[in-house]
């Protein structure tokens, strides 16, 4: 066949080329849950909850998910992580009695119609609410998760955050408002 | 004539042997693959990346299921999306390079054009008007032949795709005309996404190179513009070597293989506007002797002209309503040049034949959806088009004879809707209907419903069952010449799709997809014959198309991914029983990309294997296996990506089936041929 040598030679060349280094990264295209996964790991770190809110030192940060579609791989990408000494537990949430367990609370697409039920029976608790609708604030919620062109948003209410005793670090919230990734929508 | 299929048999490779080899293969793959999982990282975690790194990750979305944008779960559709990332990790030259490493779908390539088969349905002679092929929405087929332009003859440069959503299943309840078996919905980068110039350049076998020049930017007004502009020049195969011209120069077409394109596409979007377009002008000789045609003549020609411009507007206002509207114009130009010997099988004089076909259209589509009750998205629109110029025209240049004249127009407009239901927490509804109306031959109403139920974690089945249509195109209605008469009573052909599928997310990122399929084709258009002699398009044909899918797909840690696999499609004429011609059984596709070292430097594998085909003639073509390898790097100089191809790396010979127009039964394939290509950024 014609055109076997050249080829030959450019990998080579690659391969000879493989030694050297540079900076730039490559877009990375994940399954919607991984990165919201990633973004509520993150948050986490960013928030202070009431000291009360953990028993002890190593109590672990429950994340409790409503709905199928999410548990799966929350549990894969933050089963074995931890913030400082707690543990993260990610746990199936079937009815609103075993929310005051949790540290966050993540409402998946299938469940969003009751989305107000869940939102309100936080309401008395340091529970971060995380929804993916687009109207999950309007329903009461913290944070909710928008896709637009495969880019993930996110909408932030801090006032309803702070009101149950939530921080969310300012400095965090500043780099996300100002990368273009969260609005804040306070109301 | 029986005799050829033999000849064409490839030794050392026998059919059963060779699918044995590739399921072999696939099963140490999938076994090397899975093993993996236990091995450290290349890549960081996602939970280890800074925002700013975060906002740099990209969540695979398909626009196309229900024209908006869902994740792929959500979609009431078995869909694969591929990206910019397979294009140049996998070195897909053309969309149908693309297409054919994709479940269930198969590209048959008679060395003018691609023509895209599924499930098993790929008749030769039809010119692929069972799939619809979208630019960021925008139809591709044309309303002549309907043809579905997937190779040197798409508009759209692959360096352009951001990513390409095929969605399987009916889909004219949402898309018309052509939405028959799948609609593939290929989305463009943004100027932001190349964000300078870029300059990309390749060479490969048969003298083949190409060049593309773009801009891109997003500016800090909100104003994001792509110009690109690409050229292909290729000389092809010397030779192409058709046993049954032996006597004829050997039986070697030479010189006939080449290829010039030249293709051009803009965008320009500000606030909820975008305005794009694009042009295509491709130039391709032919080595077989289409239509009867005399064999290895120089002056075998098509040319392909298709032109496209499309202003877009989409809002999302208050109260969760969204709004889209676009507007278009279309040009497609077909010349084809036709050397003749109307004395054949005698020698006697070359006459020169003409094919010159112009269409133009233009039209609307408005698009509203609302989010109800929050557990309800309804979907309304209207799409109205003018096809105001449809000319045939077939003649001889001299002596100078007429053949065809057929200068038509056609109006069509339709409403559809659609509407999204979740009824219990794990139970969704989709149902839709769209009505089309064509003042050609009436109106054809296509209905479609799906249920997606999750009775567990991460496992989901979809029912879909629709209907969907292909129109009779301008030259099935109007073809008329001494020996072909109209049928007045023509109308759309149809399809009713019966599909169970069934997606399982398993441990460590694997994702497995099952589905069974009932495709029942009714008034099937093609060719027939009067009592005068006379040929005549009619909807007689009855098809049917039952089998099932599975598939494994698997992304590990550092961009490492595999996907595995096979489609059985028992296709058949019901009307005679017998096996579809170019239809074959199994379809097995393997693909991997390994990162050698971190997100810098890859090499794609991909094996495609094809059970036996029979050929319009009546032959049997021999199952074959062919295996592609690319190794891609980025960044390894900055601003720089290097690849290097190898298409069918074992130099498998294998032939494709040609339609009754010609005199050949099928067409040899290239064997081994390579790529490097360079793409520079500033």
């Amino acid at each position: 066949m014609r055109g076997c040598r050249p080829v030959l030679f450019w990998i080579a060349a690659l391969l000879s080329l493989a030694a050297s280094l540079s900076l730039a990264a490559a877009p990375r295209v994940v399954n919607e849950y991984e990165l919201k996964a990633a973004y509520i790991f993150k948050l986490a770190k960013f928030t202070q909850w009431p000291p009360a809110k953990f028993e002890r030192d190593d109590s672990p940060l429950v994340i409790g998910v409503v709905g199928d579609e999410a548990l799966d791989f929350f549990t894969r990408s933050l089963g074995d992580k931890a913030i400082d000494k707690h543990k993260i537990l990610v746990q199936r949430l079937d009815q609103t009695n075993d929310l005051a367990a949790c540290h966050v609370l993540f409402l998946s697409r299938s469940v969003a119609q009751h989305g107000a039920q869940w939102a309100e029976a936080a309401s008395n608790s340091a529970v971060l609410t995380v929804g993916e609708t687009g109207q999950f604030l309007d329903q009461g919620g913290m944070i909710d998760f928008v896709v637009e062109s495969g880019q993930l948003h996110l909408e932030i209410n801090d006032q309803r955050a702070r009101r149950v005793g939530l921080n969310i670090s300012g400095s965090a919230l500043a780099t996300l408002v100002n990368m273009g990734t969260a609005k804040i929508r306070n109301f | 004539m029986k005799s050829m299929g033999k000849a064409r048999s490839f030794p050392g490779v026998p059919g059963r042997a060779a699918l044995a080899l590739w399921l072999a293969l696939a099963a140490a793959i999938g076994t090397a693959l899975a093993s993996d999982t236990n091995q450290p990282p290349a890549a960081p975690d996602l939970t280890e990346l800074s925002f700013e790194e975060l906002a740099a990750v990209k969540v695979a979305t398909v626009y196309g299921a229900s024209k908006h944008e869902q994740t792929v779960t959500e979609a009431p559709s078995a869909v694969s999306i591929l990206t910019q990332e397979d294009i140049k990790q996998y070195g897909y030259r053309t969309l149908g390079d693309l297409l054919q490493s994709v479940r269930g779908f198969y590209v048959t390539s008679d060395r003018a054009y691609d023509f895209i088969g599924v499930l098993g349905v790929n008749r030769p002679g039809d010119f692929g008007g069972r799939v619809l092929i979208n630019i960021d929405g925008h139809r591709m087929n044309e309303p002549l032949f309907d043809s579905a332009f997937a190779s040197t003859d798409f508009l759209l440069d692959m360096d352009l795709v951001d990513r390409v959503e095929i969605i399987r299943g009916p889909g004219s309840s949402l898309y018309g005309n052509n939405a028959f078996f799948a609609v593939i919905n290929v989305i463009t980068r943004r100027g932001g996404d190349v964000n300078g110039l870029e300059f990309s350049g390749s060479a490969g076998s048969f003298d083949t190179y190409t060049g593309r020049v773009t801009y891109g930017k997003k500016f800090t007004n909100g104003v994001e513009v792509l110009v690109s502009g690409t050229y292909l020049d290729s000389q092809g195969e010397d030779r192409v070597f058709f046993p049954q011209y032996r006597s004829v120069n050997g039986g070697f077409a030479n010189d006939l293989d080449g290829t010039t394109a030249k293709s051009t596409f803009a965008s320009v979007s500000y606030g909820d506007f975008t305005l794009e377009g694009g042009a295509i002008d491709r130039r391709k000789p032919v080595p077989t002797s289409q239509f009867q045609t005399v064999f290895d003549n120089p002056n075998s020609l098509n040319i392909d002209e298709r032109e496209f411009a499309e202003l877009k507007f989409a809002r999302e206002f208050a109260g969760d309503w969204s709004v889209q509207a676009r507007g278009y114009y279309d040009h497609y130009r077909y010349d084809g040049i036709f050397p003749f010997n109307y004395s054949s099988p005698d020698p006697g004089p070359v006459t020169i034949n003409r094919e010159w076909d112009k269409a133009q259209w233009a039209g609307g589509e408005v698009l509203v959806s609302k989010t109800l009750w929050e557990r309800q998205r309804l979907t309304l629109g209207s799409e109205v088009r003018d096809d105001f110029q449809l000319d045939l025209y077939n003649f001889d240049e001299s002596p100078r004879a007429v053949y065809v004249n057929s200068h038509q127009s056609d109006y069509s407009f339709a409403f559809y809707g659609e509407d999204e239901v979740t009824l219990l927490t794990n139970l969704t509804l989709n149902a839709g209907v769209r009505y089309d109306y064509f003042s050609q031959f009436g109106d054809t109403v296509n209905p479609r419903g799906a249920a997606i139920y999750r009775p567990w974690q991460a496992g989901a089945f979809k029912f879909v069952y629709g209907q969907a249509f292909r129109a009779p195109n301008d030259y099935e209605l109007n073809y008329i010449q001494p020996l072909f008469r109209a049928n007045p009573g023509l109308q759309p052909e149809k399809i009713h799709s019966y599909e169970l599928i069934y997606e399982q997310g398993l441990a460590a990122r694997l994702h497995a997809t099952g589905s069974l399929f009932w495709e029942d084709i009714n008034g099937m258009i093609s060719q027939a014959t009067d009592a005068n002699g006379l040929n005549y398009f009619a909807n007689i044909g009855q098809v049917e198309s039952r089998g099932f899918e599975a598939e494994l797909e698997g992304r590990w840690q550092g961009n490492l991914r595999a996907r595995l696999s096979y489609t059985f499609a028992d296709a058949r004429d019901t009307v005679t029983g017998a096996v579809l011609d170019n239809s074959p059984r199994h379809l097995g596709k393997a693909n991997v990309v390994v990162p050698f070292w971190r997100d810098k430097f890859f090499g794609g594998f991909e094996l495609q294997a094809m059970s036996s085909r029979t050929t319009v003639q009546g032959n049997v073509l021999s199952p074959f296996w062919v295996a592609n390898l690319t190794l891609f790097s980025r960044e390894l100089i900055r601003n720089l990506e290097l690849s290097a191809s190898l298409y069918n790396v074992f130099d498998t010979h294998y032939s494709n089936p040609l339609s009754a127009d010609y005199p050949e039964d099928a067409v040899p394939m290239p064997g081994r041929t390579f790529r490097v290509k360079l793409t520079y950024r500033f």
